[in-house]
């Protein structure tokens, strides 16, 4: 990997343990999502080789276990979990967030109720049109982000006949082209405007699935090469996510992980100028707190997922993430590890039965 | 980032849920299993816990009234993405028999604040699907435009609306009029194809009209990659359908003598036609000249994107060599 500098490491640094400490009352509104914040401020960590700033690991992962529903998947925050039973719903994108907390803490996800969290996503599929939700009984809308999150958890855990059919995968699959927009990118939900991130959630689901650059590939070749032209469209000096849409840091993972996905066998510094993303991405460097702004503009401060996205879209293109994991490549051999023993053990138990 | 936690913070005359001497009668309930090493705790303002103890209360109790509607409200205030809360207030609204006009006028007021919250979008589609109306969802939408005219969950909800209520009247005229406005208005494009999808389909006649419509665009601004995105989207993406398009913009490149930044797009177009062309006939000629335009991309057009068209010129030599 080449490496990137985007200035002061120690400032991002300790933002990022900041974000982990305490955040001050004007983030209230990302009360229910805490895990998700979480895995922004680990991963940005990670992103920078300073994982083992995080004093406390295990105090961390216990805190992550204590937001796991006995019945499947993961409240974003205790205030989401403290309800009556009837009310108190585990979200798909906390249960991603906290299951990539896990690994980025170096836990083996022993703890994880795999049987419970496969059907509970299951659950959350809507048959109709295979669409999936956020959280049970329409207390979150249907639409592509949460099938990413379902795409990563069923590879992940190894779904198997019983729990995701071939049917279900199809149907799940149907509904992401169904979300293909017209000028081939994907949005959010069937009909909707092409972007940038919808496009990598499509394409890292079909991925996930089986179903991209494989025998059973749904995109043709010629798709795909016209997926690669709208991504590689979206650099005006950054990276942004829709046509005639200002460039914003969080695009340089979205748009540059879905051109990865779409020809995986080309760099992205071979289709993209990636001087020029570097020197956007640290023009919008936070000179007083350290992380990442949307936008170079003096009325802003750096947030955590503007701060992580954009430095995982660096490492992206510097050749060090991989793009459906999300993850640093140095991770993955840990994850392909748990996603075997979790098959063997649960081959095992059948076995047992 | 929200900043939606300075909306009340003003509010002298607030008063907190334990000092309403109409909630004496509940306990507020504030679970004490604090972890000692919590993560990413937030620095809770005293009103903030306060509407979410009497919050908890009001759930475990599972009382539907006014007051817990109220409690609601406040709570949403301070987190509008909990989506808990909102499942109750739902919950509340059914158990009573409220009326919904008045929940029209409080998601509105809200959408026009958080423009960009999942929730109250949601919400606010639940509520179309209960009074099954979609009436005022389009003025509603308009009203987010005049905010941000390209707004996401705004287009979302107008393109669920008229799909679901079927309310395509109207509809095509409206994109065209945003794009007269602004040619450069991708959603527009995007709604004006969704549109034309959903109701007429797209007829041999529409295609034409929709050809020269986007041929008219392109004369007002040829560099808009939008009018180019919409012209290959209903041609399907193949651009040799239709040769006398393909030979119209080749002829086109070929006049304008001061080639620039502003012509990339019909140089990609043509490049691809020709690129197309050449592959459906094992047409030599058209491969060198499609190579000579991605060449020139690469080092005069669109400099930024140099490795890319590179890239494509030596896949095309290579094919043809």
């Amino acid at each position: 990997m080449d490496e990137f500098d985007i200035g002061n490491r120690k400032s991002h640094i300790r933002y990022f343990k900041n974000i982990l400490n305490v955040l001050p009352q004007r983030y209230a509104s990302l009360d229910s999502q805490r895990l998700v914040i979480a895995q922004f401020a680990l991963g940005g960590l990670s992103l920078l080789e300073a994982i083992d700033e995080v004093k406390n690991k295990q105090e961390f992962i216990n805190w992550i276990y204590s937001l796991q529903c006995p019945s499947g998947g993961f409240y974003g925050s205790r205030i989401m979990k403290n309800l009556p039973a009837h009310l108190a719903k585990p979200h798909i994108a906390s249960t991603f967030a906290a299951v990539q907390c896990l690994i980025l803490l170096g836990d083996e996800l022993d703890n994880i109720h795999v049987p419970e969290l496969l059907s509970w996503v299951h659950s959350l599929m809507n048959p109709e049109d295979g669409s999936f939700q956020g959280a049970a009984d329409g207390s979150e809308p249907t639409d592509l982000r949460f099938t990413y999150c379902a795409a990563f958890l069923t590879h992940l855990f190894g779904a198997d006949a019983k729990e995701f059919s071939e049917d279900d995968i199809d149907n799940a699959v149907s509904y992401i082209i169904s979300c293909q927009s017209p000028d081939t990118s994907f949005g959010q939900v069937p009909g909707s405007e092409g972007h940038g991130a919808l496009t990598f959630c499509a394409l890292a689901s079909l991925k996930f699935f089986g179903r991209l650059h494989s025998e059973h590939g749904v995109l043709s070749g010629r798709e795909l090469r016209r997926i690669v032209r709208f991504c590689v469209n979206r650099q005006s000096e950054g990276i942004h996510g829709r046509p005639h849409k200002p460039d914003d840091t969080c695009y340089t993972f979205w748009t540059c992980a879905a051109l990865k996905l779409a020809q995986p066998s080309i760099e992205i510094s071979e289709k993209l100028d990636k001087e020029r993303v570097l020197n956007f991405v640290r023009s919008c460097v936070d000179e007083n707190i350290g992380g990442i702004k949307k936008l170079n503009a003096k009325n802003q401060y750096a947030d955590p997922t503007h701060s992580y996205f954009a430095l995982a879209g660096l490492g992206l293109i510097f050749n060090d993430v991989i793009p459906e994991y999300m993850l640093k490549k140095k991770y993955i051999k840990r994850v392909l590890r748990i996603r075997n023993k979790v098959k063997e053990s649960r081959l095992l138990e059948s076995n047992e039965l | 980032m929200s900043s939606s936690s300075d909306d009340y913070s003003d509010e002298d005359s607030y008063i907190l849920f334990k000092d309403r001497e109409d909630w004496r009668d509940v306990i507020p309930v504030n679970p004490e299993d604090n972890f000692e090493h919590e993560v990413v705790r937030i620095a809770y303002s005293e009103d903030f816990k306060d509407c979410f103890d009497y919050f908890r209360a009001i759930c475990d109790k599972d009382e539907y009234s006014e007051r817990a509607l109220e409690l609601t409200e406040e709570c949403i205030k301070r987190n509008h993405a909990n989506y808990s809360v909102w499942e109750y207030r739902r919950r509340i609204l059914k158990k009573l028999g409220k009326k919904l006009e008045a929940e029209y006028d409080y998601t509105q007021k809200m959408l026009r604040r958080h423009i960009k919250n999942f929730q109250i979008w949601h919400h606010r589609q639940v509520l179309c699907e209960w009074a099954n109306d979609g009436s005022r969802e389009k003025a509603m939408t308009e009203l987010i435009f005049k905010q941000d005219q390209k707004n996401y969950h705004a287009w979302q909800h107008r393109q669920w609306v008229v799909k679901r209520f079927g309310l395509y009247d109207g509809e095509i005229d409206f994109a065209r009029e945003l794009l007269i406005k602004d040619v450069y208005n991708n959603s527009a494009w995007n709604h004006l194809h969704f549109c034309i999808q959903n109701s007429t389909g797209w007829t041999e006649e529409i295609r034409k009209s929709e050809i020269s419509f986007v041929l008219e665009k392109l004369e007002v601004a040829i560099d808009n990659e939008c009018s180019w995105n919409y012209l290959r989207a209903i041609q399907n993406h193949i651009l040799t359908a239709n040769t006398e398009l393909g030979d119209k913009f080749v002829s086109k490149l070929d006049v304008i003598e001061e080639r620039g930044n502003s012509h990339k797009h019909l140089a990609a177009y043509v490049a691809d036609y020709l690129a197309e062309k050449a592959e459906n006939d094992s047409d030599k000629e058209a491969a060198e000249k499609a190579v000579k335009i991605l060449t020139e991309l690469s080092t005069d057009l669109d400099p930024i994107r140099r490795n890319y068209w590179n890239y494509l010129s030596s896949c095309l030599s290579a094919q043809f060599q």
